[in-house]
């Protein structure tokens, strides 16, 4: 598995294309504004998108989507989406990837975290030594109450990609984000 | 991308190289000479590598993990590191000098007299690290997060910091003369 970063310059977001070496199909998260490059790196290891994820539907995450099902033939998977909706806590199998879903809510009603393998997709959930930003106080606390409860359940190495930011660890979250404490 | 598979030494807690099934304590004879001579480093795993004086300058290092390692004199300047981990390590007397660095982590770690000339460091984690006299003069920090960090004597003059993250920071004789700091968080 390949993780690529993109950065968006509409909303500041990254997105992330998860690549299969062997068989080139590919999931994209978040796909904040679609440009050239990201068009190139699809086309530079000859991935095809298998499916879109989003980990939440703020505009600056979603904004790439309209253009990128022009140019292909995508299947866009959200919490409460109409067709394809994700369910929490159960096991989405698309191509070679084994996609588990954490509803974590906080930051927006929607709000999903993503684990494939040994990497976890933030969305605005957490940015490195950061919390999401919440509407209140009580989201932040049901916020911080969640995230500590998945990583606790997880190899303190597993990767961190935030919607917004550098990536991280679980162990360095825990040593360094005081907004986990 | 490198992945985190744990040697196959009783109760070792590191993790397996890109060559071997064991790590770099209970296999020292691996073979690093074609991968070093390299030109990309692409999906490496040399976790808790003791690397000193060794030129890694001018090379693209992809996906790669050096968590745990050490560098002592060693050249990354010119060379363009992307998506790779480099979590608490220790970096003495390092140049950095020009060198594209993106997506990297390097949390926990310790820079100590490192140079990071004129080098684009952006969405890059240094959370939680020591840097201890270095200098980053003339850098792009975009979007990087010193986060909890202690700095001392060290010079990011010149800099771009603008969405950079110096939140709960030790600062003692920290210069960001002509860096545009107003606009970092923290």
């Amino acid at each position: 598995m390949r993780i690529h970063q993109h950065f968006s310059v509409v909303g500041f977001c990254n997105t992330y294309v998860i690549g299969d070496d062997e068989t080139k199909d590919a999931l994209l998260i978040d796909p904040g504004h679609a440009d050239i490059e990201l068009i190139r790196l699809f086309e530079q290891h000859e991935y095809t998108i298998k499916a879109v994820l989003l980990t939440h539907r703020h505009s600056g995450h979603t904004e790439g989507l309209a253009l990128l099902k022009k140019l292909y033939e995508l299947t866009t998977y959200a919490y409460e989406d109409p067709h394809h909706p994700i369910i929490p806590n159960e096991i989405l199998t698309i191509g070679p990837f084994e996609i588990f879903p954490y509803l974590v809510g906080g930051h927006s009603r929607d709000s999903v975290v993503y684990k494939i393998r040994d990497a976890l997709f933030m969305g605005d959930a957490l940015r490195a030594a950061g919390l999401g930003t919440t509407p209140t106080h009580r989201l932040a606390e049901h916020l911080r109450d969640e995230l500590n409860r998945i990583f606790s359940s997880l190899d303190p190495q597993t990767l961190i990609f935030p919607g917004h930011g550098p990536p991280s660890t679980i162990q360095s979250e825990l040593l360094f984000n005081q907004r986990l404490r | 991308m490198y992945s985190f598979t744990r040697c196959k030494a009783i109760s070792c807690p590191r993790y397996t190289t890109h060559l071997s099934e064991y790590c770099l304590t209970h296999d020292p004879a691996q073979h690093l000479d074609s991968t070093l001579s390299s030109p990309l480093l692409d999906s490496v795993s040399l976790s808790n590598w003791k690397c000193v004086k060794e030129d890694l300058s001018d090379k693209r290092i992809l996906g790669s993990l050096f968590s745990y390692s050490t560098f002592r004199e060693v050249s990354f300047a010119k060379t363009t590191i992307l998506n790779s981990n480099f979590s608490f390590c220790l970096f003495e007397e390092c140049t950095f000098d020009e060198s594209t660095i993106r997506y990297v982590m390097f949390s926990g770690s310790t820079f100590t007299r490192c140079t990071f000339l004129n080098s684009s460091i952006t969405h890059t984690n240094f959370n939680g690290s020591i840097i201890t006299r270095c200098d980053l003069t003339g850098s792009d920090l975009y979007y990087s997060s010193f986060a909890h960090s202690h700095l001392h004597d060290t010079k990011m003059e010149d800099c771009n910091v603008r969405k950079a993250d110096f939140r709960h920071t030790i600062q003692d004789n920290l210069s960001f003369r002509w860096s545009n700091y107003r606009e970092m968080m923290g």
